[in-house]
């Protein structure tokens, strides 16, 4: 897992194998950083939009809340300093006491890495609130160039580490190599205290030896490894633009991304009213008469109605074109309703 | 390579109290014998005066059947030219119902264990990350923070981690008595109970594990019938761990609390759990394959949503439901397991019978319940912890002293048999008779178990001071199979 984390990243940054814990799924590895940092009663900080199962891998047994940080359309909706510390003081004027912050990078539902400056602000942030970081990069893997992916990782490395006791990547073979139901899921700590415990509580989830062994030989494959990291974002790269095309050829924008397994679509234009209650209206019209399954941004507790995430690596290039045939001819009909 | 920080002293971001408090269990005085195992571990070419691992309850004495049966059957393994046709739907599938044919397999083979005694619904099998992640994510469905479970001791050391870490619920022990060979009376429960509840702790329920560990005996039909009727009149829960149902291997027959349901006519399925896995009778420990089978619809569904946090890996599924869908190889391995356990077990307890120690008489799992109280100088727990580190370190034996299953009494200990080979197992007990032999040489007394010469006894039995936390921490072996040393670099 160390030397696949590396190879993701190009060898920008080392990942010693002693920090390495394994969990079933990043799922597990998520609730269990909550349970080492958090008690119940306490928050996380999260930008928003984020993964929808967050609220039960964060909140459910842990009894920590998640108080978001707000991000907008208007610049991408990327965190900025400003909604950082306001989501902090929301925190404090509910009376809950701060214990980190977790992004996912590159972003669950955005599909857009974070960027260095970015990265190195909510690094000063935690820093100065005596906070724990954690950096969900289960699809660093899935950024469709390597060199667009910063790590947290590399941050560090090139601050010397200093600070680094308090951060912590979350990691899983889920999405880059998908393979979501061989449970494999690795906390990342620089912190000596969190790796040991982190390692005691992964009893409670450890991953099948019969798994860690099927990829113990896989992942120390250079070769395959290489090539597999390769094509995949190549091919990830591909099947986007195709989405992208598509879409704007129906008259949709999506937020430019450049990872991750899906687009986070703009259907704002379509709303009847600007609301979480018009998003959904859409949504049930999306999904019964257009019968597309996709995301509601209100799911991601986006703060803004009418962003939608739309998957387009879980299908062959024929279902596709299908989805995209569909779309079309239900933003025809919009556009013929209104003449 | 520069990176290690220390997140403690007030440096760094602080950790949560769970984090902190201990009580995962592992911070023990009896590392010792761990550490021991690990600085020098047996090994009958490379390493013959090492220490042999006699505190891991593992079943080893049938890999060759199950290697015998992945050998002739390659599309059980998505791995094989003959299964990979299956790798990609496989490794995508992650419904946390699990795989129809996995639970349907696992239903099966937990019938066919109680001989059909009892059946099971394939839409009650939840899946968890071993025993371990069942017992907890258990606990989180059945009690919140503060509640209590109680537990019959002698208990499973990890009882403590699992049933109480993260859930913050209080385990409270209900001390067993030699003097009834440790089964856990009616009065004693009812009594545990009482004084529970006056001293204001609710009371969510009983855990008990049938077949016992660390006694290796299982429960007989009459008392786990009143068990149950208590549990169900005071409308507690009763969570049976049956972790070791096949590893019954003499009489008297396994009596699962799944078969005395119907008996007791108070009974409320919805307060009826058993935990189950593979790992004992089926020596899978590192499969991780746990079960939850509840009675109680809810705690089904719940429980299978909580599963998300400790799914059985898909490959591993796989793997289970072909194994154990196969009638004829289940039929002769749980006739095959349990015949070299007696043999095995017979090996051992024979043989220190001989040289004058006694064990309980048992007739389940993968250990035995050792009686050295008459090798105590006196009877307490600091004499027994002395005696434990001459076996470890003199004798060479990494046993289970009994004071870390939180047995109420000095001088007992818990012994693996299962875990090594037969001429480990040789050579074991050869160490053991010349330990004896060099006593008696010594000038020691000895007596058989049960025998008339009263001791004057100075009993310590374990406390829970007022936070509920045990005075001394569990044996460091029963964790994990691993060293439960973490080495993070400093």
């Amino acid at each position: 897992m160390a030397s696949f984390m590396e190879e993701i990243r190009g060898g920008r940054a080392k990942f010693d194998h002693e920090r390495v814990v394994i969990t079933a799924g990043a799922t597990a590895a998520n609730e269990l950083l909550t349970f080492i940092f958090a008690d119940p009663g306490d928050a996380l900080l999260v930008p928003t939009p984020y993964y929808p199962g967050f609220d039960r891998d964060l909140r459910w047994r842990t009894g920590v809340e998640i108080v978001p940080i707000h991000c907008q359309s208007r610049n991408n909706f990327q965190i900025t300093s400003e909604a950082l510390e306001r989501a902090n003081e929301d925190a404090t004027t509910m009376k809950l006491k701060v214990k980190g912050v977790l992004i996912t990078n590159p972003s669950n539902p955005l599909g857009a890495t974070i960027g260095r400056s970015t990265l190195e602000m909510i690094l000063d942030f935690v820093t100065e609130k005596n906070i724990h970081l954690v950096s969900d990069e289960i699809y660093s893997g899935s950024a469709f160039s390597s060199e667009e992916f910063v790590s947290i990782a590399e941050v560090l490395q090139a601050r010397g580490y200093q600070g680094s006791e308090r951060v912590h990547i979350v990691y899983s073979l889920s999405k880059d190599l998908g393979l979501p139901g061989f449970r494999v899921g690795t906390i990342y700590s620089y912190n000596d205290k969190v790796v040991t415990t982190a390692r005691r509580m992964s009893s409670f989830t450890l991953i099948s030896s019969q798994t860690q062994h099927l990829l113990a030989s896989m992942l120390s494959d250079r070769e395959f490894t290489r090539k597999y990291i390769a094509t995949n974002r190549e091919r990830l790269r591909k099947r986007h633009g195709k989405m992208i095309d598509g879409l704007r050829k129906a008259g949709i924008e999506c937020l430019m991304g450049n990872a991750g397994l899906f687009c986070w679509m703009n259907l704002s234009p379509l709303l009847e009213e600007p609301t979480t209650k018009g998003e959904l209206r859409l949504w049930r019209v999306l999904l019964k008469e257009v019968k597309l399954n996709i995301s509601p941004g209100c799911s991601c507790h986006c703060s803004e109605p009418g962003w939608f995430r739309v998957c387009f690596a879980n299908m062959s290039e024929e279902t596709l074109e299908v989805a995209l045939n569909r779309i079309h001819s239900f933003m025809n009909q919009l556009k013929t309703n209104c003449h | 390579m520069g990176i290690p920080k220390d997140g403690g002293n007030g440096l760094g971001a602080v950790l949560s109290k769970i984090a902190t408090d201990g009580r995962h269990g592992e911070d023990s005085p009896y590392f010792d014998g761990w550490k021991a195992y690990e600085e020098n571990p047996f090994h009958p070419a490379q390493n013959p005066d090492g220490v042999i691992q006699m505190g891991l309850s593992e079943n080893g004495l049938c890999f060759d059947l199950t290697e015998d049966w992945m050998k002739s059957n390659p599309k059980a393994s998505i791995c094989t030219a003959e299964g990979v046709e299956n790798f990609s739907s496989i490794a995508n599938f992650q419904d946390y119902h699990g795989l129809p044919e996995f639970r349907q397999a696992i239903a099966r083979f937990m019938t066919r264990i109680r001989c059909g005694r009892a059946k099971f619904d394939s839409d009650r099998i939840v899946m968890s990350g071993g025993c371990t992640g069942a017992c907890e994510t258990l606990v989180f469905c059945l009690a919140d923070p503060e509640d209590a479970f109680l537990v019959p001791s002698p208990y499973y050391p990890a009882f403590n981690r699992d049933v109480r870490w993260r859930t913050g619920v209080q385990l409270i022990p209900i001390n067993c008595k030699s003097s009834n060979n440790f089964q856990l009376t009616l009065p004693e429960l009812e009594s545990a109970y009482e004084e529970a509840v006056e001293s204001g702790v609710n009371v969510k329920g009983l855990i008990l594990t049938n077949p016992s560990n660390p006694l290796g005996t299982t429960l007989d039909r009459t008392s786990l019938r009143e068990l149950l009727e208590f549990t169900s009149r005071k409308k507690i829960h009763l969570v049976c761990d049956e972790i070791y149902s096949a590893t019954v291997f003499s009489s008297p027959e396994f009596t699962s609390v799944s078969e005395v349901m119907h008996e007791v006519e108070c009974c409320d399925p919805n307060l009826v759990h058993i935990i189950y896995s593979l790992s004992k009778d089926m020596g899978l420990p590192g499969f991780r394959v746990g079960v939850i089978y509840s009675y109680n619809n809810t705690v089904v569904s719940i429980a299978r949503k909580m599963s998300s946090f400790g799914l059985v890996s898909s490959q591993t599924q796989l793997l289970v439901a072909s194994m154990l869908s196969d009638e004829e190889f289940v039929e002769k391995f749980l006739e095959e397991s349990p015949r070299r356990l007696r043999a095995r077990h017979r090996k051992f307890v024979r043989a220190l019978g001989e040289v004058g120690i006694g064990c309980l008489q048992g007739n389940a799992g993968l250990f035995f319940w050792m009686d050295l109280r008459h090798f105590l100088k006196e009877q307490t727990f600091e004499e027994e912890m002395r005696l434990w580190r001459v076996i470890v370190h003199d004798v060479r034996l990494n046993v289970s002293p009994g004071s870390s299953f939180g047995c109420p009494e000095p001088g007992f200990f818990r012994v693996c048999f299962a875990n090594m080979e037969e001429g480990t197992a040789d050579v074991a007990l050869g160490r053991i008779r010349a330990f004896v032999s060099k006593r008696e040489h010594d000038g020691e007394k000895k007596r058989k178990w049960g025998g008339n010469k009263m001791l004057r006894l100075s009993l310590k039995p374990l406390r829970y001071d007022e936070n509920n936390i045990l005075t001394t921490m569990s044996s460091p072996d029963m964790m994990s199979p691993r060293s439960p040393l973490v080495r993070a670099r400093n």
